[in-house]
């Protein structure tokens, strides 16, 4: 049995992260890591080492959860990708086939006053009917079954 | 990043974005204030004609280049906000110089030194690239530009008004334009005293400047070179028409030929002082890149920042002449090109980031540039006004919208890189804008705006055939199992205990 998750460190994915290994553990499973450092969309040259600082980040939050998984006694494999979210972790999983690929649902923790959060919501809700989230786009085409955890 | 976190006043990189943004977009409305007055300065003056304003058009964007390769060094050694303050100061001065000149040399050589003014994409991008995280990054930037160039609409809406009913009579539109030089000289010291270079504690730590871009094989450096030749050597153009026009004797032209030849020569020898060793050595496989992406993407910025520049530029007139309408109602019909800037450049990078293949919006972009001025080239005073301002709109959603994709993808050919490619392509955008207005001295509007669309369809083939859809790529993967875990806690214990 080998699950893939996808992994950003954000309140969702860490709850989707350790709501798998309950959900799954007697399997026996190998959590396969996938984390996406999002390429930096900055046209200068101002500030590289700002996204190689983000990236070591990253990385480390990858290793916190790898570290995770060991608790449990599973084995983890991680994978750092970066490029688009979507694409890299779509490629991932049609290259190491996992049984199943596990995606939080995305969260955005609302935050600010009225006015600002209900134009987050709009902006938020025509993006998602447009163009579709991480989430949307993988369950289209992933080559194999997909679990969104929903993560109250 | 939300949307909504651009009216947080409180925080530091909002304010930073701001307080750049509203620098940008002043030498904008400072840079195309001319264009809305062009008709009132006609008036004014009995000895300038309509030839002569479209020679300043093009003298208006001819110098950018050269001075976007100073600013570039003066930004390493300096930061953005020193460089970004002195450029307002600065260039309020040849802005002073034109709203008071009285002779045709001196509104050409003051609207040439003024051209240097738009090498200003470039600080502030600078500075917001060092006030938010690389996650973020995009949305900044894509804001910024948009706001910022959303100032040569506030000058075709505003100027006219201002130099007609505020100061009135023949000299309006001098005070007009030098009002609006004084607040840039202002804003310039403000800028100064009201923003650091980054957050508090930031590093300005000079990056390592090579003199030109590396390329990846030797068929890839010939192209540089052939793409290169036209930056500055664009600027022969230029010599010839004010050669042509009088303003020049034909010692003077050879002379500034032979500086053109001279700067050329010098790029040249530069990207071969570069990149004959690193070829010599061989580039690895997996760090090779296709130079014809950069020139793809220099093509869809000629075609749609050149354009915009050069539109803008020719519209408020245009309007005027056509529709027969007042300098004032002209100006802000006119000015709908450039408005919708504050939504369709942000978008144009949204669209691109959110799509999912980047290379597809850039090739719908550029065939929606080119329908769109299509349809302007077919517009005539026998079409209602109001259907001529719908189709100028949509056609400007596209050019900037474009504008957007066009820097959304440059970040992702080569991140080494990046900011020599952005320079590159940004560049071409003026380079574009000096074609497009040394045809348009030869040409009626309406042919303009084919030739215009041409372009488009000329850069949406060189898209298909040489642009590829940026790959993402794993980085690393290693294994952890949970015995290992175990052994290397066991081993912790032992040390502790030790």
């Amino acid at each position: 049995m080998r699950i893939m998750i996808a992994y950003d460190n954000s309140r969702n994915s860490r709850k989707a992260l350790d709501a798998t290994i309950a959900m799954f553990k007697p399997l026996d499973p190998l959590i396969m890591l996938i984390g996406v450092v999002e390429g930096s969309l900055d046209t200068s040259d101002a500030s590289s080492e700002l996204f190689s600082q983000q990236r070591a980040e990253f990385q480390g939050f990858l290793r916190e959860a790898a570290e995770r998984v060991g608790q449990a006694g599973l084995n983890a494999d991680v994978i750092l990708a970066e490029g688009d979210a979507r694409k890299m972790i779509l490629k991932a999983a049609e290259h190491k086939k996992p049984d199943l690929l596990v995606i939080a649902r995305h969260s955005n923790e609302p935050d600010g006053g009225f006015i600002s959060r209900s134009l987050n919501l709009l902006v938020d809700e025509l993006d998602y009917m447009t163009f579709g989230s991480v989430s949307a786009f993988l369950a289209r085409r992933a080559p194999c079954p997909v679990l969104i955890q929903a993560c109250p | 990043m939300k949307v909504a976190d651009v009216f947080k006043w409180k925080n530091p990189e909002i304010r930073a974005l701001h307080l750049t943004w509203i620098a940008f977009y002043i030498t904008f409305f400072v840079w195309f204030g001319m264009a809305p007055l062009a008709s009132s300065m006609l008036k004014s003056l009995d000895w300038l004609t309509p030839d002569d304003i479209k020679l300043f058009a093009i003298a208006n964007v001819a110098l950018t280049i050269p001075a976007r390769i100073i600013v570039g060094m003066a930004l390493d050694r300096w930061g953005p906000r020193r460089v970004f303050s002195v450029l307002l100061v600065v260039m309020a001065l040849p802005a002073l110089f034109f709203a008071f000149g009285d002779s045709r040399v001196q509104l050409l050589v003051s609207r040439l030194v003024l051209s240097s003014i738009g090498a200003s994409f470039v600080v502030g991008i600078h500075m917001t690239a060092m006030w938010f995280k690389p996650k973020d990054i995009g949305f900044a930037e894509g804001f910024y530009a948009g706001w910022g160039n959303f100032g040569s609409a506030a000058a075709a809406m505003s100027l006219p008004a201002i130099a007609i009913h505020i100061f009135g009579g023949p000299e309006g539109w001098r005070w007009a334009i030098a009002s609006s030089a004084l607040i840039m000289a202002a804003y310039g010291v403000y800028y100064w005293f009201a923003i650091s270079d980054g957050p508090p504690g930031t590093v300005h730590h000079k990056p390592k400047k090579a003199s030109a871009m590396e390329v990846s094989t030797w068929a890839d450096m010939i192209k540089l070179i052939l793409w290169t030749i036209p930056m500055v050597g664009v600027l022969g153009i230029l010599v010839w028409r004010i050669e042509d026009m009088g303003y020049l004797s034909a010692t003077g032209a050879t002379v500034c030929y032979v500086v053109i030849a001279l700067v050329v020569l010098y790029q040249i020898i530069q990207i071969l002082r570069v990149n004959v060793p690193i070829l010599k050595k061989g580039v690895p496989e997996d760090d090779k890149y296709p130079f014809n992406s950069v020139a793809a993407l220099n093509s869809t910025y000629f075609a749609n920042f050149g354009a915009e520049l050069a539109v803008v530029s020719m519209l408020p007139m245009f309007f005027e002449l056509t529709w027969g309408l007042t300098p004032t109602t002209a100006g802000i019909i006119a000015a709908s090109f450039a408005f919708v800037n504050l939504v369709a450049r942000p978008m144009g990078g949204l669209v691109s980031d959110r799509l999912g293949n980047r290379r597809f919006v850039m090739l719908a972009y550029m065939f929606g540039i080119g329908v769109g001025f299509l349809m302007m080239g077919l517009m005539s005073e026998k079409w209602p006004l109001l259907v001529a301002v719908a189709v100028t709109v949509a056609c400007s959603v596209f050019v900037q919208g474009a504008e957007g994709a066009t820097f959304g993808i440059i970040p992702s050919i080569k991140r080494r890189i990046t900011g020599q490619i952005s320079g590159m392509a940004g560049a071409y955008g003026n380079v574009g804008a000096v074609c497009y207005l040394t045809l348009y001295t030869f040409v009626s509007p309406s042919q303009f705006f084919m030739i215009i669309a041409a372009g488009a369809f000329i850069s949406f083939a060189l898209c298909f055939v040489w642009l590829k859809e940026p790959e993402g790529a794993f980085s690393e993967e290693y294994y952890v199992s949970s015995v290992d875990r175990e052994l290397e806690a066991l081993r912790q214990q032992e040390v502790t205990i030790k």
